[in-house]
């Protein structure tokens, strides 16, 4: 399958402003009427990149869509960093391809720049600026600051931007570097783990903006080892171990291949018997309930999402009174993916 | 708790870190004192007496202003360590600061004290470890120019009075900086409180040695020519020297008790909230206004000093004088004019510096990772390294033509007859030009290579203006003289200019400027 893009030039002072997407066909042969049409808004194919003899990405591949939040997800070292690096044109790759927003962000780094903002994961910031001096600086260099939203964000994040850049704290600088990309007028924000030092009400605050940048049609590429942060806002994630990707997909996928963890409360205990013939539902334990309530028993098992259904109706006459389903966090993937992964 | 729980541990630290520039700068200092005795000591071998006309023209209060003054009854070796006796001194110094700034407030805005500070480590820890370390430099550098001057044939009496003179001056520089960082909450603030405070005891010793010898007594800088090694060896200055040093230390101390970890004294003050700077040019303006502001300062006055005591040389000096003068780096020419090259082409090496310092500067950016956020803009490669390009280039020109022109000036508002010709003052001061860009040239290809490695062309700077002021003195080989663009400056006004040399050079310098500035728009960002 390949990913051609078509579609009128980047980087143009109307195609920012107007932010029209740029379309990016998945063309396999058939009729393009009937293929959905879905956008890319960074590609990447076997992107092999090494410092000395230490392999920071392998043969990394990775698909964000246009108007997609995606977590990019991956214990330290993973080449998180390094991949945005990349996608920023500030690293070159050794082998392999990467483009974003059609354009190659080695050759063409300037004009894909004007389509995009960046947070780094360890915000530096000029020690004699102050915060807003440093916003501004950075919008300016974008061809102009859009004031209101600015002053918005400032007011949201809860930042004092008459300060000097080296009297911030880690989580404070990382608010500067929010309030310069988030109002920068882009397509695509490339944040290297943006919560970073903030307090969970700032994370909050974040995950606000986030979304609404999200509605507005803003392709965000987020990158964290706090795996919550992501599953907040994330549509799909890529998981990076090693310089790979271990696996890429939505999370409704990612969640429909886990298994749902129940706690049924139940009148009468199930006998062995009924235990037996139920199929499907692992890691079953049955527990007494003290006490006069209504429920005698507690049962406990995991099974794939697409069971619990039948289980219920298999159950219901032990008649159940209280049930509890979750749903596997992100965590437990993550976890479940790096122990299975080589 | 004890407060000084761990020095130990943070001094082998501190050791680690800094021994390789620890070492290289004591031996340059080493061999620049010992090879300027021994340099005068050939010039005029065992017995014969010191011309008249040589220490009338030391005494020149020109020469005096710059190197302090030369003792009574100024033996052979009085002499040949005039030159060097402050600017071993406050290398020294200097050494001592950038030491003692490393370790401390450096550490606290990297926040590597905090980590620290977490440990056993008692609140005075880190700065004992940099003072004890500082001190120790400053000691061994003693140590050093002591032997040093001995092996060349120097008696041991005024050797060992050197050494002391060494001592004081660079504990004092240390005492300082232990100070300045508890007061500045950054770096490069302390870094420069430092610099200027010892600045101003040099200042202090110059204005005193001109005008009234006892004014230098206010000033340790002043105390090192007061110990006048080689003839009066007053040894017992090193007292009044380690006295201070402990104030300073004491004084460091209880500011370090009353201040926070990572402020300083001083709080920072607040600034505007909308930021009005525009661009790579108005941002690199804005980072290096403060440092062009203090190099112009410099330079001002150093033309002023220059300039007011050239009505004081005579126009007649004996050929002795220029004889010395000459092995110093001169030229052929008249006695003022070869006066005047020598201080132009000390000068050039300094503006070389300032160059140096802003392509430093540069790479000093990418490496605190400043960078990446400025490159994730529209902002390309080329716009945002042309202002600091433009700026190495400007500025040490600049600065040259304030040198010369202020020269001029103050001769003109003090001088009674003959005035110097302000047309050939700022052509001696353009001459230097191509020597300059050449070197900072090679600066812009170590930045255009890897930022990390450009240290380096303040090493070569080093090695240029060595070979190049000391390449006679040292009787150095032709082929190392020539390797250095300084060597190649004409010692305008006292010698013609070589057009095709100055092209030449000039040529070299655009060529390796535009290589670096290729190699950095083509490489990756560290």
């Amino acid at each position: 399958m390949s990913h051609d893009f078509v579609g009128r030039p980047t980087g143009t002072h109307q195609a920012r402003r107007s932010r029209t997407p740029i379309f990016q066909v998945h063309d396999s042969g058939n009729d393009r009427s009937e293929e959905r049409i879905t956008l890319d808004a960074i590609t990447i194919r076997g992107l092999h990149k090494r410092y000395g003899d230490a392999t920071a990405l392998a043969a990394l591949d990775l698909r964000v869509r246009e108007g997609e939040v995606h977590g990019l997800i991956g214990p330290n070292g993973a080449g998180k960093s390094t991949t945005i690096r990349i996608l920023l044109g500030l690293l070159r790759a050794d082998s392999g391809s990467a483009r974003v927003l059609g354009l190659d962000p080695w050759s063409q780094a300037t004009s894909l720049h004007r389509c995009l903002a960046y947070v780094p994961s360890d915000v530096a910031l000029w020690p004699n600026l102050t915060g807003g001096e440093a916003i501004d600086l950075l919008g300016s260099l974008r061809g102009g600051v859009r004031r209101t939203r600015r002053d918005q964000l400032i007011e949201r994040f809860q930042l004092d931007p008459t300060r000097k850049g080296h009297t911030y704290s880690t989580g404070n600088r990382q608010k500067v570097a929010l309030v310069a990309a988030l109002s920068a007028d882009v397509r695509l924000l490339l944040l290297d783990e943006p919560t970073r030092g903030l307090d969970p009400l700032m994370t909050c605050a974040f995950q606000e903006v986030l979304a609404e940048r999200k509605q507005e049609g803003q392709t965000v590429l987020l990158s964290s080892h706090i795996l919550s942060d992501v599953e907040e806002v994330a549509d799909s994630v890529t998981m990076l171990r090693a310089g790979r990707a271990v696996s890429s997909d939505s999370l409704q996928r990612l969640r429909s291949l886990a298994r749902t963890e129940v706690r049924m409360d139940l009148r009468t205990a199930p006998t062995q018997r009924q235990l037996a013939t139920l199929d499907g539902p692992q890691n079953v334990a049955l527990s007494e309930l003290p006490g006069s309530g209504p429920a005698h028993c507690r049962l406990t098992f995991t099974a794939a999402p697409d069971q619990v259904g039948h289980l219920v109706t298999a159950l219901n006459p032990n008649g159940i009174t209280a049930m509890v389903c979750t749903p596997p966090s992100l965590e437990e993937l993550f976890l479940e993916q790096f122990r299975s992964a080589p | 708790m004890n407060h000084n729980a761990g020095t130990a541990t943070l001094l082998k630290v501190a050791l680690r870190r800094d021994r390789a520039m620890v070492t290289v700068t004591l031996l340059l200092v080493t061999l620049l004192v010992a090879s300027s005795d021994r340099a005068t000591r050939d010039l005029y071998p065992h017995g014969a007496t010191v011309p008249a006309g040589l220490v009338a023209t030391m005494r020149n209060k020109a020469f005096v202003a710059i190197y302090g003054q030369l003792p009574h009854a100024a033996s052979i070796d009085a002499m040949g360590v005039a030159k060097v006796l402050l600017p071993a001194g406050l290398a020294v110094a200097v050494l001592a600061q950038v030491i003692v700034r490393r370790h401390t407030r450096a550490d606290e805005e990297s926040g590597l004290a905090e980590l620290i500070g977490g440990q056993v480590v008692g609140r005075h820890a880190a700065l004992s470890a940099a003072l004890v370390l500082a001190a120790g430099a400053v000691l061994a550098g003693a140590a050093l120019s002591t032997i040093g001057l001995c092996l060349v044939g120097a008696p041991v009496g005024g050797a060992l009075d050197f050494g002391l003179c060494v001592t004081v001056v660079g504990l004092t520089g240390a005492g300082i900086a232990a100070v300045s960082v508890q007061v500045v909450g950054s770096t490069r603030g302390a870094g420069q409180l430092g610099l200027g405070a010892l600045g101003v005891l040099y200042l202090v010793r110059m204005i005193g040695d001109t005008t009234d010898p006892g004014l230098s007594w206010l000033s340790p800088v002043g105390w090192a020519e007061k110990s006048a090694p080689f003839a009066q060896n007053r040894w017992w200055i090193v007292i009044p020297g380690v006295v201070v040093f402990a104030l300073f230390v004491q004084a460091a101390y209880l500011l370090l008790d009353r201040r926070d970890l990572g402020a300083g004294l001083v709080q920072s003050r607040r600034g505007r909230g909308r930021g009005r700077i525009h661009g790579a040019p108005g941002l690199t303006w804005r980072l290096l206004r403060g440092t062009v502001a203090g190099w112009l300062v410099c330079f001002g006055l150093l033309g002023i000093v220059v300039g007011s005591l050239t009505s004081t040389l005579t126009a007649s000096a004996d050929s002795a004088v220029q004889d010395m003068l000459r092995t110093l780096g001169g030229g052929q020419g008249s006695f003022i004019n070869l006066y005047l090259a020598t201080e132009i082409s000390i000068c050039a090496l300094i503006a070389t510096a300032s160059g140096i310092a802003v392509t430093g500067h540069l790479a000093a950016e990418e490496r605190a990772q400043r960078l990446d956020q400025l490159l994730a803009t529209p902002l390309s490669r080329r716009r945002l390294l042309a202002p600091y390009v433009v700026g190495a280039v400007a500025l040490p020109a600049g600065l040259m033509l304030v040198f010369a022109g202020l020269i001029g000036l103050a001769d003109r508002v003090t001088a009674s007859g003959t005035r110097l010709d302000m047309i050939a003052l700022l052509r001696s001061a353009a001459v230097t030009f191509p020597a300059m860009w050449a070197t900072i040239a090679v600066s812009v290809l170590i930045l255009g290579i890897r930022a990390a490695w450009t240290p380096i062309s303040w090493a070569l700077l080093v090695l240029a203006g060595t070979v190049a002021q000391f390449g006679g003195l040292l009787s150095l080989p032709a082929w190392m003289r020539t390797w250095s663009p300084f060597d190649h400056l004409a010692a305008f006004p006292a010698s013609r200019v070589d057009l095709a040399t100055v092209t030449a050079t000039t040529v070299v310098a655009a060529l390796l400027t535009a290589a670096g500035s290729y190699l950095f728009m083509h490489r990756q960002i560290d």
